[in-house]
């Protein structure tokens, strides 16, 4: 099952080596603006959903971003596959840059790069039957005719699990596990490079969430697939991705591998977050100590002044971490925190973290060096 | 005696489409400071069991059987007026969305006050002082003047925190939470949590926690019932469940869980779909997707009876010790695997 | 809330341009004369219709006329004269204006009385007899007419019951104050002649409403707030009052400020069927005779009174609903 799956349709050649970059996304940025008057409007201030954001994907890898609510992991999710103008930056997917494209130049990448979005009841129009939804992509792009797309449409319900048969079955007749499956073929369908994935699993139950979780493994592997996967969930954010990226407020904290960044994080926010998640098994639960942040995610209307975490961040230094905004430091290949005040070991108690150790004072340039 | 005792609980709703038997043959007890877990799947009965023994299912289409005695009172035969005087007062509940379980159109001040008026004599001044210091325990900043504030001007994590406000006003005896923090952020779920922790040794009341997260249920609980399809597959303290699993579907739930401690390279799903309550299968209703099928589970449920191991842990299912011991243990090998 | 209500009176006098204007338009395109309405018909003068052409501009285009309009408008603060009665459309409106006003206002507490009390025990016991007989009640009142509904009334209380204490006007209206001589006059009379006018015209928008209270009470009591309310052990009654009836009667509020708008129009038919001399009456009249002035002025009351109903209407909302704040 190496193959894409042998249909007429299936034409896309693929540029892009296996560990080649195939989305450079450099220093986006998504404003939404706050207008305010009387007749003429005028803009008094911004929502600064994606501020700065720089990462590039692999061809083949899967990049697990994380963050809580508000930290603009949806948002960047929508700029990646432009169903949002990005303000400023640029998106380079396969080489070529993407953020100024107009709508019809855009119409040919959206064969290359779908979405899988989360709430699988509201992302399926209830009135349409599974084989038009699942073909309607093809229909768009002119892929085949009716009889080729609906034995595609066939062959793609069965990659994902579905009941060929099911194909004239409304949304309603399936489960909410069973409808993540319809999203997953739909996207499936146009054999895209990329998958952005919206919290795909966040609204399904345990059970069913592992077999979604399972499928997106194996269509990976069978199809060569990169994803993106957004989530809330450390648990199954750790389970499926190679790399991780931790977003605080519309800003990158930290990005590294998955192994190192759940053993060795660097930002006290990845510390925090990963200390927060309960732990299934009451031995290792007692053992510890969470670490416990206080208040809130700030507005991102008014973000906090340079480092976006200092108000809640345990070791805060008054005068540096308000006032300089951290670079991403690296840490080693591929592992980069924005702190000034990076956290030396892991775990730690809560204790351990209020000390804060010595200050990263180089400039990035020299930390890429190193 | 215990504080709440159900037994073989029943709950059952008429629909247009037939009677969904809800609840089936549900019983536990909770002690005094006891934290009991309830852990299961979307429609698996937990929170109507709840819901049941507070008398919040809409009357017209429920039939509830058999008993919930607290402090040898039966709820589900109590007069409404007697129910009212012991919701709010010495069993409260706090709900799932802190979004809209605040009424919009009214201050948060006043809706503690309500709550506090509805089951005390106390004076306007007496019953402000008594809700201000509640949102002072609970940890909202600034308590004083957010009285006067309306629940749209709170984040999801604060709302939760006047929903425990509200709760504990009236020092209850049993503190219900449904899900208390599904709908919130990991910070600030690890905030609730160790908040709800904290207060319950200050109050002192019982807690029963309804969460599909295990996670959850392993930092709060002292005791779970696991319930799938509307009945308790197994029940135990939370070691005993976590390290000597007895049932198949808890198997699966514990399999299918990612995990932040251990390596998984594939998590073990369990097949299929959660049965239909309008026509549940016949015999033990995990059947269908259980891998350890047998031809007895088809057509006899399994009785919730004692463990040959331990008699204080409970489960149903049809197989024998020696394979339960070898899923167990095999199980916990794997979810270990890479602990520190 | 400030801007909002700057903002919002802007928006109005543009509206009330465009309305007066397009108004204004229609009738410049209509075949005929208003010089020779104004002299009398067919036996016009020359010279009268000279000086109506002079003074109302009939020989400039279309947006001096409008304009010497406006300007007369909002410096004499006078709607011009009828160009068949000659007599002050001020005065034509401010007589017929309180009839309308009459009407439609005590329409609109009947309907919300009878829509609220519908509505509301309806959505209580859904299903139930009482459900259904306030659905049928509603299925009547949105499909019959006006018209046909003031006829029958006629028919049965004017003329069938005629020798009952239940017997009632079908035709004519009685002024609370200053009632002509020889008219009844007085609050009773004015109630006892406006009893089937109301009802007729309350019938359509108390199904409506019924409709609409019933779904709102319905959706609001499966909130989780009211869950809330009745976990803290409040009783039904308060449950309903407090929480239930105050989220779910929000919507009405602004569906009344709309209404009472769309309700002006409605009260043609009433007016029509009892013989009220009434804004629609009046504009009937006008439009049949051609007579620009008294239309225009009939479309500027009713234009400013919707204006003004749907600002207070919107000052009423942010008052009741903490959440819509005004800026």
């Amino acid at each position: 099952m190496n193959e894409q799956p042998t249909t007429a349709v299936s034409t896309n050649d693929r540029p892009a080596a296996a560990g080649d970059d195939l989305l450079v996304v450099d220093n986006v940025q998504k404003y939404f603006p706050i207008t305010r008057g009387i007749i003429f409007q005028k803009q008094i201030g911004a929502v600064q959903a994606v501020d700065g954001v720089t990462f590039s994907v692999k061809q083949g890898e899967t990049l697990g971003i994380v963050g809580e609510s508000g930290c603009g992991k949806s948002t960047l999710a929508r700029c990646i596959v432009r169903l949002l103008d990005i303000t400023a930056g640029s998106i380079q997917f396969d080489g070529r840059d993407i953020s100024r494209l107009s709508r019809m130049a855009m119409r040919p990448m959206r064969r290359e790069m779908t979405m899988i979005f989360q709430d699988p009841y509201a992302s399926l129009n209830p009135r349409k039957r599974v084989g038009s939804i699942v073909g309607e992509p093809l229909e768009v792009h002119g892929l085949g005719s009716a009889d080729e797309i609906k034995r595609r449409v066939q062959e793609l319900l069965e990659v994902v699990g579905l009941n060929p048969e099911h194909y004239n079955r409304f949304p309603h007749e399936f489960s909410g596990g069973q409808r993540q499956r319809i999203g997953v073929a739909r996207a499936l369908a146009v054999n895209p490079k990329l998958i952005v994935c919206d919290e795909p699993v966040s609204a399904l139950d345990v059970s069913v969430q592992a077999q979604i979780l399972n499928l997106l493994k194996d269509l990976q592997d069978d199809f060569g697939l990169t994803y993106i996967f957004i989530a809330h969930d450390l648990n199954v954010v750790r389970h499926i991705s190679d790399r991780v990226l931790v977003m605080y407020l519309g800003k990158v904290a930290e990005v590294a591998s998955r192994d190192v960044l759940y053993k060795e994080p660097k930002h006290p926010y990845t510390g925090a977050l990963l200390s927060a998640v309960p732990i299934p098994n009451p031995e290792l639960g007692r053992k510890r100590e969470p670490i416990v942040l206080e208040g809130d995610v700030p507005s991102p209307v008014n973000p906090p002044s340079a480092c976006r975490f200092h108000p809640r961040c345990p070791r805060f230094v008054e005068g540096h971490c308000d006032v300089e905004e951290p670079q991403l430091y690296s840490f080693g290949p591929g592992h980069v925190a924005a702190c000034h005040y990076p956290l030396e070991r892991w775990p730690m108690t809560p204790e351990e973290m209020r000390r804060r150790g010595t200050a990263r004072t180089e400039t990035p340039e020299q930390a890429l060096q190193t | 005696m215990s504080l709440l005792e159900v037994k073989d609980l029943h709950t059952s709703f008429r629909t247009d489409d037939g009677i969904v038997r809800a609840v089936e043959g549900v019983s536990f007890e909770v002690e005094k400071g006891q934290t009991l877990g309830i852990v299961g799947e979307s429609g698996s009965g937990k929170s109507v069991t709840c819901l049941t023994i507070m008398g919040l299912n809409p009357s017209r289409n429920t039939i509830s059987t058999g008993e919930a005695l607290w402090k040898g009172k039966n709820l589900l035969t109590a007069k409404p007026r007697e129910l009212r005087e012991i919701r709010g007062s010495e069993i409260s509940m706090i709900f799932q969305d802190p979004m809209t379980s605040l009424n919009p159109v009214h201050t948060i001040g006043r809706q503690l006050i309500e709550a506090i008026q509805l089951h005390r004599d106390l004076t306007k001044r007496a019953a402000h002082a008594r809700a201000r210091e509640l949102l002072k325990a609970v940890g909202i900043p600034k308590a004083d003047a957010r009285m006067d504030d309306y629940p749209h001007q709170f984040s999801g994590g604060m709302r939760q925190r006047v929903m425990i406000a509200m709760a504990l006003i009236n020092d209850p005896d049993l503190l219900i939470a449904d899900e208390p923090t599904t709908a919130l952020d990991v910070t600030t779920q690890a905030q609730i949590l160790t908040l709800m922790k904290r207060l319950q040794e200050e109050f002192g009341s019982a807690v029963l926690i309804i969460t599909h997260d295990l996670g959850v249920v392993a930092e709060t609980a002292d005791d779970v019932l696991v319930m799938y399809a509307a009945n308790v597959v197994e029940q135990a303290s939370v070691d005993d469940l976590f390290n000597r699993p007895q049932h198949p579907y808890t198997w699966g739930l514990m399999g299918s869980l990612p995990r932040l401690e251990a390596d998984l390279e594939r998590l073990t799903q369990i097949p299929g779909q959660p049965p239909s309550l309008l026509r549940p299968p016949a015999g033990c209703r995990f059947h269908p997707r259980c891998p350890h099928v047998m031809e007895v589970c088809k057509t006899t449920v399994p009785p919730l009876a004692p463990s040959e191991r331990d008699p204080a842990h409970l489960q149903a299912c049809h197989l024998d010790q020696e394979t339960k011991d070898r899923e167990a243990a095999k199980l916990l090998e794997i979810t270990m695997a890479g602990a520190g | 809330m400030f801007r909002y209500l700057v903002r919002r009176l802007l928006w109005a006098v543009l509206l009330f341009i465009v309305v007066t204007f397009v108004t204004f338009v229609i009738f410049f395109m209509a075949p005929v004369a208003p010089e020779r309405l104004v002299c009398g018909g067919d036996q016009a003068k020359p010279q009268c219709m000279r000086a109506a052409i002079k003074r109302l501009g009939l020989n400039h285009p279309v947006y001096y006329q409008y304009g010497l309009f406006l300007k007369r408008l909002v410096l004499e603060r006078s709607l011009g004269h009828s160009f068949t009665t000659r007599q002050d459309v001020n005065h034509i409106v401010g007589q017929a204006a309180p009839v309308t006003a009459s009407l439609v206002l005590g329409g609109a507490i009947l309907w919300l009385g009878i829509g609220l009390l519908v509505g509301i025990f309806s959505a209580l016991r859904p299903r139930s007899l009482l459900d259904r007989a306030g659905m049928v009640f509603v299925l009547i009142g949105v499909s019959a007419h006006p018209v046909w509904i003031g006829l029958i009334f006629s028919y049965f209380f004017g003329y069938k019951l005629r020798n009952f204490p239940i017997h009632t006007p079908i035709a004519g209206y009685a002024h609370i104050f200053n009632a002509p001589p020889g008219q009844p006059g007085g609050v009773a009379q004015w109630a006892y002649h406006l009893i089937l006018p109301w009802c007729t015209f309350a019938i359509l928008f108390a199904a409506l409403y019924a409709r609409m209270i019933r779904a709102n009470v319905m959706e609001t009591m499966n909130e989780d707030f009211v869950r809330t309310a009745r976990a803290k052990g409040a009783p039904e009654g308060r449950v309903l009052r407090s929480h239930v009836l105050r989220n779910a009667l929000l919507p009405v509020v602004t569906m009344l400020g709309m209404d009472i708008g769309l309700a002006l129009g409605g009260a043609i038919f009433t007016e029509t069927v009892y013989n009220l001399p009434g804004l629609g009456n009046t504009a009937i009249l006008a439009v049949s005779n051609y007579d620009l002035a008294v239309v225009q002025g009939v479309v500027i009351f009713a234009t400013l009174s919707i204006i003004v109903f749907n600002l207070l209407v919107d000052v009423l909302y942010a008052w009741v609903d903490p959440r819509i704040r005004l800026t």
